[in-house]
């Protein structure tokens, strides 16, 4: 498989606090990825460098081949504007807290980035936004306000807005835990879709054990910055081989039971 | 002394028509305080410390010295430097200059009331810095600090009549002049006073139905 994320020795801190300790990862092209562990442990960081919104302290970040960062690149920005705009409609990112444009309405929220940034005509871009919210269950709420809509719907808004720019690689930042819990299901099963069609990339923060289980190729165990354990689905969930792993697991389990 | 009403109705229609001058002046000096103060807000985050500081110093000096002396300087002193303006356009653009250096830091507060998320979502979006300030980050700044803008507009109108200092027959200069030629001042001074007061009624009812326009608008 073609290697698409590659990340060699990165470190981050946040302050005096560290917060990704070493992180060497390969992710191949159309690989479903899930990230687990305790909060605080780096996941949604990693997530944070991928999509270039900070900047790792030490180490390399690829995308497809191309470096993120390089000595040119002072103050936390990518030096060359061409570079990182290539590098950023590669990558789509949806968020915990869903970020909707508050001011626009659900089909414009999803027009206006293929719009402005990939100059996509206008009804074209509104057909294509049409088809992803139809995709993602919404297509009776596309004349709706982001405060009209349920956290769910939110959320559906925010992974259609993402697809509709049709990166190469989707990050999930812990996309369920905003959600109230019988909303929560509705968008694992798109989500599930979505990692059928093994067309993109996917990394998947997530405290859902369940789906991660059923639907990565591959689990990445984080704990205090690093990546303790790693594996498919399987292994890790059924015989992990680090203390901490099980530990957690446990921890979950109770709280989910 | 009498307050003669006949005198007063006498003179209205010299002071409404000296009152035009007072309105222009507002109006083109609104203009440049809100789209000046915009830019100054902006470049006030610029990630170059060579745009920012500068920015924040001049905002700083602006806002540190009194109008009156703004508008001397660009009345008396800017023509030493070969630069001659006219009255009514120095004055327009002290008052804008002076005011934009408040409404900068009206829209620096509505900014910076935008969640991390909003910058975090543009850039996922690969908005490029200018789209994501223009068409993300000032559509939801602006409507929160209306009552703020519209309150600095009512104080820029009440300090228009500063420009009869600068020999702008403005309404107030006007009512002086009257009052020079009947050596009768409290009915053309108070004639000032109640248009003014009218005047700064009228524009704060209008703010609130911009606000309440803008409030329903966003939902």
């Amino acid at each position: 498989m073609e290697t698409i994320v590659k990340l060699s020795k990165v470190e981050k801190s946040y302050g005096a606090l560290p917060v990704l300790r070493g992180i060497d990862l390969e992710i191949g092209r159309g690989e479903v990825v899930s990230v687990i562990g305790p909060s605080g442990s780096g996941k949604s960081t990693l997530l944070r460098l991928l999509m270039t919104l900070d900047r790792p302290d030490a180490g390399l970040v690829e995308i497809d081949g191309e470096p993120l960062w390089t000595e040119a690149d002072q103050d936390g920005r990518i030096a060359d504007r061409a570079r990182l705009r290539r590098i950023r409609g590669k990558i789509g990112m949806v968020f915990q807290h869903f970020n909707l444009f508050p001011h626009m309405n659900v089909l414009r929220n999803v027009t206006e980035a293929p719009l402005r940034v990939l100059k996509v005509p206008a009804a074209e871009a509104d057909a294509r936004a049409r088809e992803y919210l139809e995709m993602v269950g919404l297509a009776d709420k596309v004349d709706a306000w982001p405060a009209q809509l349920s956290g769910g719907q939110k959320q559906r808004v925010a992974i259609a807005r993402a697809l509709a720019m049709r990166p190469a690689i989707m990050l999930f930042d812990e996309i369920t835990s905003a959600l109230d819990p019988e909303l929560v299901g509705g968008i694992l099963e798109l989500l599930r879709e979505l990692s059928r069609a093994r067309s993109m990339t996917m990394i998947i923060v997530t405290h859902q054990m369940r789906f991660a289980e059923e639907c990565s190729d591959r689990v990445l165990f984080f704990d205090q910055g690093v990546i303790l354990e790693e594996g498919p689905p399987k292994i890790i969930f059924h015989e992990p081989r680090e203390e901490r792993t099980k530990e957690f697991l446990k921890s979950i389990l109770e709280a989910g039971a | 002394m009498i307050f003669d009403w006949a005198f007063a109705w006498h003179i209205l229609p010299q002071l409404v028509k000296a009152l035009r001058i007072t309105i222009a002046a507002t109006v083109c000096g609104t203009l440049i305080a809100m789209i000046l103060g915009l830019a100054l807000a902006a470049a006030r985050r610029a990630r170059s410390r060579w745009l920012a500081w500068p920015v924040a110093g001049f905002v700083e000096f602006i806002r540190g010295t009194p109008l009156l002396v703004q508008m001397y300087v660009l009345f008396y002193v800017l023509p030493e430097a070969g630069v001659v303006l006219a009255p009514f356009v120095a004055g327009v653009i002290a008052l804008g200059l002076h005011y934009s250096t408040y409404t900068s830091e009206v829209y620096r507060a509505g900014i910076e009331g935008i969640p991390r998320g909003q910058w975090d979502a543009a850039a996922a979006l690969n908005f490029n810095r200018w789209q994501t300030f223009r068409h993300i980050i000032v559509p939801q700044a602006i409507p929160p600090v209306v009552p703020a803008l519209g309150n600095y507009i009512v104080s820029m109108f009440k300090d228009t009549p500063l420009l009869s200092a600068i020999t702008v027959l403005e309404v107030l200069q006007q009512a002086k002049l009257i009052g020079a030629q009947t050596f009768r001042y409290i009915e053309p001074l108070t004639l000032v006073g109640a248009l003014f007061l009218v005047l700064s009624l009228i524009s704060a009812a209008g703010i609130r139905v911009v606000e309440h326009r803008l409030a329903r608008g966003k939902m």
